[in-house]
């Protein structure tokens, strides 16, 4: 088993909109292109992805629809709304304030 | 996060489609299982592990999709639905105990809102469609000449309209009187509550007919008025089938025919819900049916009726008072100036009063016996109320002994105290909502039990459809849902978890059990004081049934004619003695007999005079019954000496009177009575005293002693009163024989009313057999319910002790004294509660006394009886604890640790 890294609090709603922002996708092509994306170092746990999409769509920021799979099996995409874009941004400028500070901390302390 | 506008709805709209979003997410997450098993297959797992693996990876499932649920919800209330859910599965592990609770929340539930049930009706709930019932008086009468104090007195309709055209503060004023009438025609005739009343009562209400119109006051005019007639919605539904062409038909009241001219709508009562109108006539013709002329003319001989005013707006009671009384005053002298006018005297230092009082009768200064009783009942109520609320506390506290390692295991792992003290409150809350439910379904039983016992004329009603009640019944619900619930609340936030985890027993359960014995202690308290009240009501009620009446009601029928179109006396003299002849020819019938007065039912009294005495009235109050012959086997009244009146005692005759053996001794003290001579009223003469029967009673159960005397009907106003009829045994059972057959022998628009002679004294006894009912019943209920507590009690401390008692037992303790030391506590227990409840009993005695009957309320007997058996139940309860600490198997006990 690869070691995986934790996420870091909050960016797991980041990951899953920026996945979402080329094409709609099902959680499990979500999880794996995230996966893939990191090389393996970041894993989306599906006990936490499915419970962020439900979040996403309570809060407007994704649609869901029943649709067919590569494979002809009936999967749930997310689509990404108007909503959903302007909370990626806000939530990318936010990450990228965060892990500016962090560098800032690590160069200089 | 509070929600947005739109999250809110996007919210709803999930909760909308619940069941469709469960769906969404157990297929969304089945979907991704799936994908991840391809996944491995495609890695070189076999099928089986790679399944495995997959589920594996995907962890606790249900967890997963109640997580994803979750953000759906709000925490608040997704921990109430956690703990409502948890509650149900912890209450359905116990089905007993949680019965029992339930059960015992039900019974007090029901008691409680059939009680309320009945004293809102007959104390709070203003008529339906009154308009502002606060400014709706009715109005009483009093009179003071010094001599008996202050009495209420019957107004007469002149006095009314006198009183009515002379006060300004009112803005309407009304008469009515409530009096039931016979309905129909021949022998499909009968009675009907009714009210006569006076156009402006109408106006009282904001309650358009149904159908047609009210009358109007053109047709409440002096002598007679108009024979129309308004139907009471449920009259008209039943008879009519709500037709409209009811109106305009023709119904015999009163052997009178009426015109049908309207219909008024549902529910409407007027201002005697206790006794629903079936019919409305206007006053003035039932005052020309009952009393001709004389109704409106006659300041003492018309009819009563009462007197309904609408205070106006910026009129205070007080002034209502001080106009009403001024009326009065001023009314009693125009009366007292046409009587000097005839030659009469006035009575001196008359002081007279009227008062606008409260409109419901109950309410007003003089209760009747069933508004007392309906009090009686909802105090009563109540305290069987604290009794469920004890008992469910008790009960309560067991289960939470119970579950003491399953509160401290949850304890242990986290679970805040708030949360487990909201856990358990819901858990009280969703027993006393079961139990109240069932409650409102126990309350309309004893609703219906209660009002054939207490108001057995009123029409029934329904808990369940009444709002009012129903919300009483959820506050008193609630209310002891929360109390009860906070006993063990209490024992839960000390619950220590090392306790249990270390050694799986309680050392500390005295503190509990301090908490469960007071509470005990406080059922049987309360059950003992109510059985004290029951034996003595039961006793009251056995002294009323054996008072020696001296005649024999059971078998004996009275039979009153009313006639619609006055006959003359000798028409009457012959249609009486033809109803006599009729009836002794029916099979069922084995007497029959002229008779004036009814006991009971109102006697009549004339002037009496005596060679030697100055004034008969000063000896007391002598009563007259104008009667038959065969009066005396007819009603069972013996004849001591002498003979009774006989069929030879007819006009013309010698004139004869029959004296009872009180009025014997009272008027003629050591001679013979026989053959002593009597005046009676104005006949001139001397009326030769013939016979000498038992004492009777016709005015009251208890009271004084009564003189009676009885003279011939044919040489006594022979054209008035009815006949008694006596029956083989049960007189209620031929009532309706006996007046078909007489009401063939009636001329045309007059007919008969038959009741059992025994309906008035029933009535007089009503209040003992009611408060014998009530008391028995409930106070049986509580016992019971002590039972239980003591049993819960008992059986958890023997549970609790089963260690120690297995050792004792196998240290050679002897059993059947370890049983009796559990069967002494429970004993004991009682017997302090039974101490404190029959000193409440004693301390009581100055309330109850006045509703006993020949009863002292510290009567030894009765309070005895009730620790007896008081006791005899707690050994009872105490038996199986008791048995099984003795059968402690020290292995058992052992093997738990």
């Amino acid at each position: 088993m690869t070691q995986n890294s934790e996420l870091l609090p909050g960016t797991l709603d980041l990951l899953v909109l920026r996945t979402l922002m080329r094409e709609p996708m099902h959680g499990y092509g979500i999880a794996q292109r995230v996966k893939e994306l990191s090389k393996d170092v970041l894993q989306v746990g599906e006990s936490s992805l499915y419970p962020s999409l439900q979040r996403l769509l309570l809060d407007g920021c994704v649609k869901a629809e029943w649709g067919v799979s590569d494979n002809n099996r009936r999967a749930r995409y997310y689509t990404l709304t108007a909503a959903g874009r302007r909370r990626l941004e806000a939530e990318e400028q936010e990450f990228e304030r965060v892990v500016t500070a962090i560098r800032a901390v690590l160069r200089y302390a | 996060m509070m929600d947005t506008p739109a999250r809110f709805l996007r919210r709803l709209r999930h909760w909308l489609r619940f069941s469709a979003r469960q769906d969404d997410i157990r297929d969304e997450i089945e979907f991704h299982t799936a994908m991840v098993e391809r996944e491995l297959l495609d890695r070189g797992y076999s099928p089986n592990s790679a399944r495995y693996e997959a589920r594996r990876r995907m962890g606790n499932a249900t967890m997963m999709r109640e997580d994803a649920r979750a953000v759906w919800i709000t925490t608040k209330l997704e921990a109430v639905m956690q703990d409502v859910k948890y509650a149900v599965r912890a209450l359905r592990r116990t089905p007993a105990l949680t019965a029992g609770i339930m059960i015992t929340f039900a019974l007090g539930i029901g008691v409680y809102s059939a009680a309320f049930s009945m004293i809102d009706r007959l104390m709070f709930r203003p008529p339906p469609s009154l308009i502002d019932p606060s400014s709706v008086h009715r109005v009483r009468f009093y009179r003071n000449n010094n001599e008996r104090g202050e009495q209420e007195t019957w107004v007469p309709h002149i006095r009314y309209a006198e009183i009515a055209s002379s006060i300004a503060r009112f803005s309407n004023v009304a008469a009515f009187a409530s009096q039931p009438i016979a309905i129909g025609k021949g022998v499909a005739i009968r009675r009907v509550n009714a009210a006569e009343v006076t156009p402006s009562f109408f106006g009282f209400f904001d309650a358009t007919p149904a159908a047609g119109r009210y009358f109007i006051d053109g047709e409440n005019l002096t002598p007679a008025g108009t024979p129309v007639v308004v139907l009471s919605h449920a009259m008209w539904t039943s008879e009519y089938g709500a037709s409209r062409t009811a109106l305009g038909q023709q119904l015999t009241v009163g052997g009178v025919d009426h015109t049908i001219i309207g219909v008024a709508p549902k529910h409407f009562v007027g201002v005697t819900p206790d006794q629903p109108p079936a019919i409305f006539i206007p006053l003035a013709s039932y005052g020309a049916m009952r009393a001709p002329v004389r109704w409106y003319t006659s300041y003492g001989n018309g009819i009563g009726i009462q007197v309904l005013v609408r205070r106006k707006p910026d009129v205070s009671i007080d002034a209502a008072d001080a106009e009403l009384s001024f009326a009065f005053n001023r009314s009693w002298r125009t009366e007292m100036e046409q009587r000097r006018g005839a030659g009469g005297t006035a009575p001196p230092n008359m002081k007279l009063r009227a008062i606008a009082s409260p409109l419901l009768a109950d309410r007003g200064p003089r209760r009747s016996a069933t508004g007392t009783m309906a009090l009686w009942l909802s105090g009563v109520s109540l305290i069987v109320l604290v009794i469920a609320c004890a008992n469910v506390a008790n009960l309560l506290l067991a289960r939470a002994w119970d579950r003491r390692r399953e509160m401290a295991v949850r304890v242990a792992l986290g679970v805040g105290r708030a949360r487990l003290i909201s856990q358990l409150l819901v858990e009280s809350l969703a027993l006393a909502i079961g139990g109240g439910a069932v409650g409102l379904l126990v309350g309309q039983v004893v609703n219906t039990l209660v009002r054939s016992s207490l108001l057995p004329d009123a029409a029934s009603t329904s808990i369940l459809g009444d709002a009012r009640t129903i919300l009483i019944a959820a506050a008193a619900t609630l209310t002891i849902g929360l109390i009860a619930g906070l006993a063990p609340l209490l024992q839960a936030g000390r619950v220590d978890p090392m306790e249990f985890l270390r050694s799986g027993r309680s050392q500390a359960g005295s503190a509990r059990s301090v908490v469960r014995s007071t509470l005990l202690i406080t059922q049987v308290t309360l059950s003992v004081a109510l059985l004290v009240g029951a034996g003595l009501f039961v006793r009251s009620w056995q002294h009323a049934r054996g008072v020696r009446l001296g005649f024999e009601p059971d078998a004996v029928l009275s039979v009153s004619m009313s006639f619609g179109v006055p006959l003359d006396s000798a028409s009457v003299v012959s249609l009486r003695e033809r109803l006599v002849a009729t009836a002794k020819t029916m099979p069922e019938v084995t007497h029959a007999t002229l008779r004036e007065s009814i006991p009971f039912g109102g006697m009549s009294g004339y002037p009496l005079r005596i060679a030697g005495i100055d004034s008969v009235d000063a000896l007391g109050r002598f009563d007259m019954n104008a009667v038959g012959a065969d009066y005396f086997t007819t009603v069972g009244t013996r004849i001591v000496r002498g003979r009774g009146i006989d069929a030879g005692d007819v006009n013309g005759a010698a004139p004869v009177a029959v004296v009872s053996a009180a009025m014997a001794e009272r008027v003629w003290p050591g001679k013979d009575a026989i053959g002593q001579c009597m005046v009676v009223d104005e006949t001139p003469g001397c009326r030769q005293v013939v016979g000498i029967a038992e004492d009777i009673k016709t005015l009251g159960l208890a009271g004084e002693q009564e003189y009676y005397y009885y003279l011939p009907s044919l040489q006594f106003r022979p054209q008035e009163g009815g006949i008694f009829v006596r029956t083989r045994g049960d007189a209620p059972r031929y009532a309706e024989s006996v007046r078909r057959a007489l009401q063939g022998e009636m001329p045309a628009n007059s007919y008969v009313t038959v009741a059992p002679l025994s309906d008035g004294i029933a009535r007089r006894r009503r209040s003992w057999d009611a408060g014998a009912k009530i008391f028995t019943a409930l106070g049986a209920l509580c016992a019971i319910l002590s039972a239980v507590g003591l049993y819960s009690l008992l059986a958890n401390d023997v549970a609790r002790r089963r260690r120690e008692l297995g050792v004792r037992i196998a240290l050679g303790a002897n059993a059947g004294r370890v049983a009796s030391r559990v069967a002494m506590r429970g004993l004991v227990l009682t017997s302090v509660g039974a101490a404190l409840g029959c000193a409440i009993a004693v301390a009581s005695a100055r309330w109850v006394g006045p509703l006993l009957f020949q009863q002292s309320p510290r009567d030894p007997i009765v309070y005895g009886a009730v620790v007896a058996v008081v006791l005899v139940v707690a050994l009872a309860a105490s038996f199986v604890p008791a048995l099984r600490a003795a059968s402690a198997d020290p292995r058992v006990a052992l093997q738990d640790e």
